[in-house]
């Protein structure tokens, strides 16, 4: 997901990073469990969410949560609704 | 040994053939040895794993092609394009070049699907998104890094 937003927008970069190969960055941001997303260094989101949730995130870490929707309610955070993989 | 077991290339190769509009380049940024001579400091395990991988999959497809950039002497090129580690994979569909779409380490397991998925969607130009998703993403004026943390699974 964090990929297909980067392709609607240039600004922002998103990288998918293996914590295995890379554990020293895992380290770094006290990976867990895995799928892990950092936004900006600031907020964080353990699991696999649905995209409204995803969104609300990004767009939590830059301060623009009024690009939401009106229609769009804010969604329940932190709990993830897809499978997650223990370190 | 091959990565891709052949009845998998079968069903990619005829995937691809369907999916892919625009023509994709594969830019692997990675660590070309002489040999098994390694520099201390400049290893990288996964490198000959990424690069049998990539040439798999740009096999199944005249649309794929591959480009190489080592990531020690041909320093300006990752600089440019933001990459600070390797492996790492970027892409470019036709003259649109994507260095905001990054794979740092091999996209293998469970992250295999969603690479091909990826690769699809950039040659497509479509988005896979939600319209109020996309309305909001276009209106975004500051930058975001987003890094997802995954394993093979």
């Amino acid at each position: 997901m964090a990929h297909a937003m980067a392709m609607e927008s240039p600004k922002i970069t998103a990288e998918v990073i293996q914590a295995q190969e890379f554990q020293h960055l895992a380290r770094q941001h006290a990976v867990r469990s895995v799928p892990k997303t950092i936004f900006n260094n600031v907020v964080e989101l353990s699991g696999a969410v649905p995209e409204p949730i995803f969104l609300d995130r990004l767009l939590t870490a830059v301060g623009k949560q009024h690009l939401l929707e009106n229609n769009q309610t804010s969604p329940n955070l932190g709990v993830p609704s897809g499978p997650m993989t223990r370190l | 040994m091959p990565i891709l077991q052949p009845q998998d290339k079968q069903a990619l190769k005829t995937r691809l053939r369907k999916e892919l509009k625009r023509k994709i380049t594969i830019n692997l940024y990675t660590l070309r040895s002489a040999g098994l001579l390694f520099l201390p400091g400049r290893e990288c395990p996964s490198c000959p794993q990424m690069h049998e991988l990539l040439e798999e999959i740009v096999d199944l497809s005249p649309s794929l092609n591959l480009e190489y950039f080592d990531f020690y002497t041909q320093p300006e090129e990752a600089q440019s394009e933001g990459v600070d580690r390797i492996p790492c994979i970027t892409f470019k569909a036709g003259e649109q070049n994507y260095p905001n779409i990054k794979y740092y380490g091999v996209p293998s397991g469970y992250e295999f699907a969603a690479f091909l998925e990826d690769i699809i969607s950039i040659s497509r130009n479509v988005s896979p998104l939600q319209l109020p998703t996309r309305k909001a993403l276009r209106r975004l004026d500051k930058e975001v890094t987003v890094k997802v943390f995954v394993t093979p699974g």
